[in-house]
């Protein structure tokens, strides 16, 4: 589905990606994970085309459709929640009746066909985080970059967010997640890179973690790095 | 965007600057010099005798929208730019350095913007730019006449004059300002009405005004005063008066239309001087525009010194 | 864009700025019917030209201060609330955002602007004023394309401006503006080559009180000449011109 080539990104004298080489097969649920600044969101931007000053490869395959969510989504607020989708599938020059019905279509989707109506500003964030993923999904993409979507929802919030995770992977989709919440990532990743700085980083699937948790994997990571001066 | 329409965009635009820099060629538009010849042809013989607009060069301010603004002479060799002068944005009268007096002019339209606060439309602006043209032709008169040969020491900037401190003390003195307002009143009901008691009304209010002004200042600052307002009377009121004919004859009303309202502040001499000019040539028996500039004689003389014709056939 | 554009007006065309702008307008408009005898250089002027005349200008000034009002912080709104990202992967491109905002912001300050003269319009239909219908929808939709150009000027202002600074930049466009040719008279009067210059850079700014004395003519039925139209399309021109130019630099660089 995806591969990234010798990718090397640097903020000024920051250097964040130095020949990073990762792979994403379709089908899959990726997490990438590491402490805040590792590089994880900039990724995601580099991926989207939205940050192309960087050096390497970012290959697709052909006529990927993308969809992404970000942290804390944007959406007006004097909408209401099936309006949000509706205005995004109009800006992507879809005609107002066809909008209509995919926009309820896609409410259903996430689980919040009850709120349709509810305006997005009385939205809890949970529901917020679902509405993202909703618009992510406006265009069926094969590829789904969800930034953070479980980041500051309760138990129940994280729950939903998981399912609804596990849905669309059965549905196909490529998922690539960004996620502070370990345990999270432990459900409902196949597999994942952790990003610890430049040069502590390593690649982990499902099988690991089923021996392993992430936290004790983070851990042990972060302190061979430690005791090698790398991190 | 396709290229076609960048391009005829760009045509557009192209049109435009054109068709407004064209606006702008020549000397001087065609609607400011028929407006300047219908104001100059004007005949004045009956109302000042003596007094021709159309003979005092014009020198009209013509802005140029990237090089330097220039003066365009209008006379009767015609139009020519004056390139070594530094234009005066203004409508005044001016002496030339060879020692014409001319009218400083701007074109009508640019009259019409510098006037213009939101309440005039096009022909009450045109007619407003003519009489404007004949008001400063007049003061080109005034000075061939000698006015300011009488007046060579200065009226307004003698050095030591007490004449500013006191407009300023009576500029925000409420009873000075009453007393005027009466006197105006009074002039203009004379004005509309001649008879004896309009006439001792004046006079009352006048004098009402003058004790006043003795009770408030010394003898010399009063008379400073005195002078100051009996030369602007004379100069700016009587220019006022041929601005206002000239008004009456484009428009064809009556000039009796100019006595509806008056100035206050620095323009009331010009209301106060048109009034007293109104109120002479209704009333006086004799002529009082010939020898009015080149002697020292004011208003007041000749309507409260000099007999009218009213009073004398009461009397 | 149609959806951008219908959004940004569903979001600045709310009901309590509709209703205090048809307030101040009609107040305005009341106030100066009522204002009695107005004079001209001491000589009475036609009260009825005056009267519509001043309503025109006022009405004009008040428009362009509404313009300012919404268009001044939209952009830095706009990326602020990072909402570019997510149209960019909805297919909006920046050039068509940064046009789609100049438009709406236009858009809203020609509504408002057509809010300040409901009153206005309520008197000219049905007490009657020297114009035609012809005339009065011409001088109508002069003054409200001059507060939709006002608009998009600001917009322009705010891709490099802070917010802050392009309101008082904005205050003083519409003040100038509105007296642009009486202060360039007046700097030019005294003569100075300080004077001079600085009335030659006015010509930088868009002349309001021109574009206001086209709006005037038209209602008054005098048009003439049309050099005041030629000023207004020269300026509208080169507006546009702007927009698109800056519209353009935003997906270049790919940021507004």
């Amino acid at each position: 589905m995806m591969r990234i080539k010798d990718l090397s990104k640097r903020f000024g004298q920051k250097e964040i990606f130095c020949r990073l080489n990762l792979h994403f097969e379709s089908g899959k649920v990726f997490a990438l994970i590491g402490p805040n600044g590792a590089g994880k969101t900039t990724l995601m931007r580099m991926i989207l085309g939205w940050d192309k000053d960087y050096e390497g490869e970012i290959v697709c395959d052909d006529d990927i459709r993308l969809g992404y969510s970000p942290e804390t989504p944007w959406f007006p607020e004097i909408l209401t929640g099936q309006e949000v989708l509706s205005y995004y599938l109009e800006v992507r020059g879809t005609d107002k009746k066809t909008a209509i019905t995919e926009s309820a279509r896609l409410m259903q989707e996430v689980g919040l066909d009850l709120e349709k109506d509810t305006l997005v500003k009385n939205y809890s964030k949970g529901m917020r985080q679902r509405l993202g993923v909703a618009q992510a999904l406006i265009g069926d993409p094969d590829l789904l970059l969800l930034d953070e979507p479980s980041a500051g929802l309760d138990f129940f919030g994280q729950l939903q967010m998981q399912t609804l995770i596990g849905k669309l992977k059965a549905q196909g989709k490529t998922i690539i997640l960004n996620s502070h919440l370990l345990h999270d990532v432990e459900k409902v990743a196949d597999a994942g890179y952790l990003f610890m700085n430049t040069h502590v980083f390593r690649h982990f699937d499902k099988a690991e973690f089923e021996h392993e948790s992430l936290a004790d994997m983070f851990i042990a990571t972060a302190k061979g790095a430690r005791d090698e001066g790398l991190y | 965007m396709r290229k076609s329409s960048v391009v005829l965009w760009f045509v557009c635009g192209a049109a435009l600057l054109l068709s407004f820099c064209s606006g702008r060629a020549g000397l001087v538009d065609a609607h400011t010099i028929e407006l300047i010849d219908q104001a100059r042809m004007l005949d004045f013989d009956e109302d000042w005798p003596g007094f021709q607009p159309g003979i005092y060069p014009l020198d009209i301010y013509r802005k140029n929208l990237l090089t330097r603004d220039s003066v365009i002479r209008y006379d009767s060799d015609g139009l020519r730019e004056i390139k070594d002068r530094t234009p005066v944005y203004a409508l005044s009268m001016d002496v030339d350095p060879d020692g014409q007096v001319v009218v400083l002019l701007l074109n009508a339209r640019d009259f019409r913007s510098f006037a213009d606060a939101g309440d005039l439309d096009a022909s009450s602006a045109d007619l407003y730019y003519q009489a404007a043209i004949c008001h400063e032709a007049f003061h080109c008169f005034q000075a061939g006449q000698g006015l300011y040969d009488v007046y060579a020491d200065g009226i307004t900037a003698r050095d030591g004059s007490t004449v500013p401190a006191t407009s300023r003390l009576l500029d925000a003195d409420d009873e000075y300002r009453r007393l005027w307002v009466q006197e105006m009143e009074a002039l203009a009901q004379y004005a509309k009405e001649d008879s004896r008691q309009n006439h001792q009304l004046c006079f009352a209010a006048y004098q009402a005004r003058l004790d006043y002004l003795y009770s408030r200042f010394d003898d010399t600052e009063v008379q400073e005063y005195l002078d100051y307002a009996a030369f602007y009377e004379k100069v700016e009121g009587t220019a006022q008066y041929i601005e206002n004919i000239t008004l009456s004859k484009l428009s064809g009303k009556d000039l009796e239309f100019a006595l509806t309202g008056y100035a206050e502040g620095t323009a009331k001499f010009y209301s106060s001087g048109f009034f007293k000019a109104f109120i002479l040539d209704r009333v006086a028996d004799f002529d009082w525009k010939t020898d009015f500039f080149n002697t020292s004689v004011t208003f007041e003389d000749y309507l409260f010194t000099v007999p009218l014709q009213e009073c004398q056939e009461e009397q | 864009m149609k959806a951008f554009i219908k959004l940004h007006l569903k979001e600045y065309v709310g009901g309590k700025s509709f209703i205090l702008f048809g307030i101040l307008g009609g107040l305005v408009t009341l106030i100066l019917f009522t204002a009695g005898e107005v004079s001209f250089a001491n000589n009475p002027t036609e009260e009825v030209i005056s009267q519509f005349g001043s309503q025109w200008k006022f009405l004009s000034i008040m428009a362009g201060f509404a313009a300012v009002v919404v268009s001044m912080g939209t952009i830095e709104k706009h990326r602020r609330e990072k909402r570019a990202e997510l149209l960019m992967l909805h297919r909006l491109g920046l050039e068509r955002q940064m046009l789609g905002l100049a438009i709406g912001n236009a858009l809203v300050s020609m509504l408002l602007s057509a809010v300040l003269a409901v009153v206005l319009i309520f008197v000219v239909i049905f007490a009657g004023a020297p114009t035609s219908f012809i005339g009065f929808i011409a001088a109508f939709l002069s003054y409200l394309l001059t507060a939709g150009m006002l608009a998009l000027m600001v917009s322009v202002l705010n891709v490099f401006l802070p917010s802050v600074v392009v309101a008082v930049l904005g205050v003083l466009l519409v003040i100038v503006g509105s007296f642009h040719q009486t202060i360039q008279g007046m700097l030019l009067n005294n003569g100075q080559l300080m004077g001079r210059i600085l009335a030659k850079v006015m010509n930088i700014l868009p002349p309001l009180d021109v574009f206001n004395r086209l709006t005037r003519s038209l209602f008054f039925l005098e048009f003439r000449g049309g050099q005041d139209l030629i000023i207004f399309l020269v300026y509208l021109w080169l507006t546009l011109t702007i927009v698109f130019l800056t519209a353009k630099r935003a997906g270049r660089h790919e940021k507004i």
